[in-house]
């Protein structure tokens, strides 16, 4: 009887491996872009005609390679990126599976370009299906060039299955973007069907993000930094109020790899808590570094995903350092003229033109008071500020007028009675209401502009949630106790949170390994289906490990301050409207509404000048 | 269909029906908004449902042609109402001292009477009313007193509060020959009612003529009666009390629909009402009722049909016929047609501690008017008030954090064991400030008695014992502070 088990034969098995690692066009392009990155390359071009079904090719100066290494690549598991088990431990490169272009051989027409900088020629090699058709010697530049032809040529079946050219393309596309965006420091050039896509230069990540997403978008995002003994996060997100509709522009890297992570992502969105809308998401770049020893890149030869030696510990650092960040900068939102200007960015003056979040005078961040105060209007403003402050006493006269029937000849006693203490501050800058609905306020950089209702409902909102957290311990006792069946796991669970649970205001009787009894709610929310909400609890707990809290409060809270709030069409009297903003400035996050709205609009002195062509 | 009747029967019917009658944008089902009239020779049989409850009845009319038709129910009450008010008002007096009027007038203590169109007269020493449908007038006015009573508290001296019972007694004399007027004189306007075979209705009294249309009777739904239902006959007042007495504490929404309507509990020859929504819990024992069988049966009567039925009890006796699915009640000449939910109640028995061992006696004006002030400033979403009590003082202390105010009162109070022992350690316990008034709101005695054992374990109000023949308690959980 023959023997049925054999060994496949080289080629059948790397036909079959090339499945895992080249999927689609989109990996080669990947697998490509990262041997140039390892190869220290500082200049990449990437060419793709027809969606990268008839050409891939990626031009780099990096450092090339010998002829010998030249043909040795094309073998599976050649790789010059790791050598011993620890290096695999230890891995700093892009690669290092070896897979990649053996995988690639396997499955197309390939020629490889290359020359170091010590040779004098280079060496070109073509291959296809795996067999070395040629090897020869020409002038070249350092660097490598391969150009990878008729993707699955010799695998009819697979190459049935690619998508349409838009699809195969825009994977293509993202790819790209994801490996532009994590090397800012190496100049890109991308072609589709001889037409130039992207020619981005050397810059820093945040230029780079205005190449790539515009100008416009790229100013809606604040820098993060955060360092901790082992990790370190740096990047940009999202200011609140600037959240869309999907998650599409979420970048994760990992020691410059991209990879995707849910829960990573959803860290950073809890970070956002209050400021962000249901069913808005944040963008963000971010780069985590981390000892390479504490991740797993290796679980997947896409290496898109990753495993932390400790996932809940990256959740919780990433959601903190998101909050801290949020609370901490000064996310007002600016009037942006910049998609009707065009500025002609050279890298080097880009280099200080690093987003421009933190224009605001220093100390306006510890309050409205002292932020105003201590700002001395410039000499640019002064014209303007006259003029503001004309509007000013306009504005006042006509409302004591209406409001308070005291007449004109008494305003200046009314002024000192109302401001009192608060005299000379007052006169260092002007309030006035626009149309019943918001309010302009004079800043020493320019123009302020809040939205009453927005900004009363944040301040109204604060309060209510310190409010009902203080009382969230007292518990209306039950006397017909609920009995609620958990799954052990669930039940260990709850018996584990057992103090935050009643220190949310439950009461729980835990019977047996499986069945928890009520005996008291909230004071504050009645909750309908007591069971109900004691099972989120514990599935909001599972599946985040973030504190616990009541969404319910929290929507009661959000609910309570929105109606509780002025209206906009309510007329303000100054005095008001200066409470207003002295106690949104004192709100631990003033520029956002309960429901992620911006409070806040700021149009800087140096715009307007902008807009009316001065310089 | 041709009959003509007595203005105020006829009112006084479409009224009661009038109570299950859905408006017109909260159906589906347009042909609900209108009331069945059938006549048969001098029989006239009304019908009105929501379908969740039917309301029948049969008035003796003078008949003179059979046939039927639906009429819309408001535009016929409200021609009915408008009718009787524009023509018919009593004008009535009784006699009142003016002494005690000036007594209490000087102090502050007639209750708003105007609002109820009555007047006193100085001159004549007589208290007048001048209107129409007295019956609803006065029935407000008693709820007046009720609630005067409480607010004032105990009024010391006792002059005045003879002079208050007096006067609330000459009102309620007042009352009954306004309504004894009122009846004689629209007893005498007649109204004729007609409809033709395309649902023309005409209304005809000495006024005028009225006409608009009806639907026809095809669909309109009729309640089924059944054989074989147990049976309970109670007095009408009583019912309506009992009622009154504890449908505070049932659980006014959807999720929890066996808690939702009032437990009508048959046992051992006891008639127990209960109700409860899981904060509180309120029972009322009679033994004063008849029935057919003498097994022990119960039901929850849902909180819709508990609304309804006191609007149309009347001093006469209530029978209620029921099995699993539904009940009948008759009184006088009306039927009333409910649901009962099919649900189980909660094992109320178990949940009623017998070991509270503590137990306070306070005045129950004294704690309703402080609890008043109190209320002032608890923190409105959680409501909570605090008693503290030590040797012979009861503080009850309430707080807002929201505003930053709070408020402390120490009335006297009586604190001892059941065995009579006085309790020198000091006891706290806090509870949710309305349910606390609402439960004490239906306590009749001057003096209530709480009895507790912890602070986080259930707490009991009873009248004063001697008083308390029906056995009337309420039970309140507290709330856990911190």
């Amino acid at each position: 009887m023959d023997n049925k088990i054999k060994i496949l034969p080289q080629n059948l098995y790397n036909k079959i491996a090339a499945g895992e690692v080249v999927g689609r066009p989109e990996a080669v392009v990947k697998e490509l872009i990262e041997n140039s990155i390892d190869a220290g390359a500082n200049e990449i071009t990437v060419l793709i005609k027809d969606a990268g079904k008839v050409l891939i090719q990626v031009i780099d100066n990096g450092s090339g390679m010998s002829e010998e290494d030249a043909i040795v690549a094309f073998q599976r598991h050649s790789t010059s990126k790791i050598s011993t088990y620890e290096d695999l431990e230890n891995i700093q490169t892009l690669g290092f599976r070896g897979e990649a272009l053996a995988s690639i051989a396997a499955i197309a027409q390939v020629e490889l370009k290359t020359k170091t900088v010590s040779d004098d020629v280079g060496t070109v090699v073509k291959i296809e299906g795996n067999e070395v058709i040629e090897v020869s010697k020409d002038s070249l530049e350092t660097g490598t060039s391969i150009a990878v032809k008729n993707i699955f040529y010799n695998t009819p079946g697979r190459r049935n299955f690619l998508k349409s050219n838009q699809t195969e393309f825009r994977h293509i596309y993202d790819t790209f973007i994801r490996q532009a965006v994590s090397n800012p420091n190496i100049a890109f050039k991308f072609f589709n069907n001889e037409e130039l896509i992207f020619n981005l230069r050397k810059t820093v990540l945040s230029e780079r993000l205005k190449e790539l997403f515009g100008e416009e978008f790229a100013n809606t995002l604040i820098p993060i930094t955060v360092e901790h003994s082992v990790v370190k996060l740096n990047g940009l997100v999202s200011k609140p109020g600037f959240t869309k509709k999907s998650k599409q522009d979420q970048f994760f890297y990992l020691n410059k790899r991209f990879f995707t992570n849910k829960s990573l992502n959803f860290a950073v969105y809890s970070g956002y808590d209050d400021l962000i809308e249901k069913g808005d998401y944040p963008s963000f770049f971010l780069f985590i570094e981390i000892d390479p020893k504490k991740v797993d890149v290796n679980v997947h030869p896409s290496k898109l995903e990753v495993k932390f030696e400790d996932e809940s510990a990256m959740f919780g650092f990433v959601r903190k350092a998101i909050k801290e960040t949020l609370r901490a900068s000064n996310i007002t939102f600016d009037i942006g003229f910049s998609n009707t200007m065009s500025f002609e960015n050279t890298p080097d003056n880009l280099e200080h033109k690093k987003p421009d979040v933190n224009f605001t005078p220093k100390g306006f961040n510890s309050g409205f008071n002292s932020g105003f105060s201590n700002s001395p209007s410039t000499p640019g403003t002064s014209s303007i500020h006259s003029i503001f402050e004309a509007s000013r006493r306009d504005d006042l006269d006509s409302g004591n007028d209406n409001a308070s029937g005291i007449p004109l000849n008494s305003e200046e006693g009314i002024q000192k009675n109302i401001f009192e203490h608060k005299k000379d501050e007052d006169e260092k800058f002007n309030l006035w209401q626009y149309q019943n609905k918001y309010i302009m306020c004079e800043t020493a950089t320019g123009l302020m502009i809040i939205d009453q209702h927005a900004a009363h409902e944040r301040v109204l909102y604060e309060k209510a949630l310190l409010r009902l957290n203080s009382q969230s311990a007292f518990s209306q006792q039950l006397l017909l106790p609920i009995k609620v069946k958990l799954t052990k796991i669930d039940y260990q669970l709850a018996k584990g949170l057992q103090e935050e649970i009643h220190n949310l205001g439950f009461a729980l009787k835990f019977i047996n390994e499986e069945v928890v009894e009520i005996t008291g709610i909230p004071a504050d929310v009645k909750p309908g289906k007591e069971e109900k909400i004691l099972q989120e609890l514990i599935d909001q707990y599972k599946e985040y490990e973030i504190s616990l809290n009541l969404e319910k409060r929290d929507n009661l809270a959000k609910s309570f301050s929105c109606r509780s709030a002025i209206k906009a069409g309510e007329r303000l009297q100054h005095q008001e409207m200066f409470n207003l903003i002295d106690s949104l400035f004192a709100s631990q996050m003033p520029y956002v509404c309960p429901h992620g709205r911006p409070t806040v609009i700021r149009l800087t002195t140096e715009e307007l000048d902008k807009r009316f062509s001065r310089s | 269909m041709k009959f003509s009747i007595s203005a105020e029967k006829f009112f006084n019917a479409v009224n009661k029906l009038s109570y299950v009658v859905p408006g017109s944008s909260h159906t589906t089902l347009p042909i609900l908004s209108n009331i069945y009239f059938k006549l048969d020779s001098n029989k006239l049989r009304m019908v009105s449902t929501d379908l969740e409850a039917f309301i029948t009845t049969d008035l003796n009319v003078e008949g003179t042609e059979d046939g039927g038709v639906a009429v819309p129910a408001r535009k016929l009450l409200e021609l009915l109402k408008a009718m009787i008010i524009k023509n018919e008002s009593v004008s009535v007096t009784e006699k009142y001292s003016s002494d005690s009027y000036g007594l209490l007038n000087a102090e502050g203590l007639v209750p708003e009477l105007n609002l109820y169109s009555i007047k006193y007269d100085n001159a004549k020493g007589t208290l007048v009313y001048r209107g129409s449908i007295p019956e609803e007038t006065f029935e407000g006015l008693k709820e007046e007193f009720r609630l005067f009573k409480e607010n004032k508290g105990t009024i010391a001296a006792e002059d005045l509060k003879t002079a208050l019972d007096d006067l609330e007694k000459a009102v309620t004399a007042l009352g009954k020959s306004a309504v004894d007027t009122f009846k004689k004189t629209t007893e005498k306007l007649k109204i004729k009612f007609e409809s033709n075979d395309k649902n023309k209705i005409t209304v005809n009294s000495k006024n005028g003529k009225y006409q608009f249309f009806g639907e026809p009777l095809d669909d309109y739904p009729l309640p089924q009666d059944k054989t074989e239902l147990s049976r309970i006959e109670i007095s009408g007042n009583r019912f309506k009390r009992f009622i009154q007495k504890v449908k505070h504490s049932v659980k006014n929404d959807e999720i929890r629909r066996n808690m939702a309507g009032v437990f009508i509990d048959l046992r051992k020859n006891e008639l127990r009402f209960v109700a409860t929504d899981g904060f509180r819990l309120s029972k009322i024992i009679t033994s004063e009722f008849s029935h057919t069988n003498s097994k022990d049966e119960n039901f929850i009567l849902p909180i819709k049909t508990v609304d309804l039925i006191p609007k149309i009890v009347t001093d006469s006796s209530l029978v209620m016929e029921f099995d699993n699915m539904m009940i009948k009640f008759t009184i006088d000449n009306f039927n009333v047609y409910s649901k009962l939910i099919d649900d189980t109640f909660p094992n109320y028995e178990s949940v009623i501690p017998k070991d509270n061992d503590k137990k306070l006696l306070v005045n129950r004006y004294d704690l309703l008017s402080a609890l008043r002030r109190a209320s002032i400033f608890t923190d409105k979403v959680t409501m909570k008030v605090k008693f503290e009590v030590i040797g012979g003082e009861l503080t009850i202390k309430s707080d807002n954090p929201e505003i930053g105010g709070e408020g402390e009162e120490t009335i006297n109070c009586d604190f001892k064991t059941n065995s009579g022992d006085e309790i020198s350690d000091a006891f706290s316990i806090a509870f949710n400030v309305s349910y606390l008034v609402e439960c004490l709101s239906q306590i009749d005695t001057d003096e209530v008695i709480f009895t507790f054992s912890a602070p986080a374990k259930a707490s009991i109000l009873l009248p004063v014992a001697s008083m308390n023949e029906e056995n009337f308690m309420e039970l309140i959980m507290p709330v856990r502070v911190g």
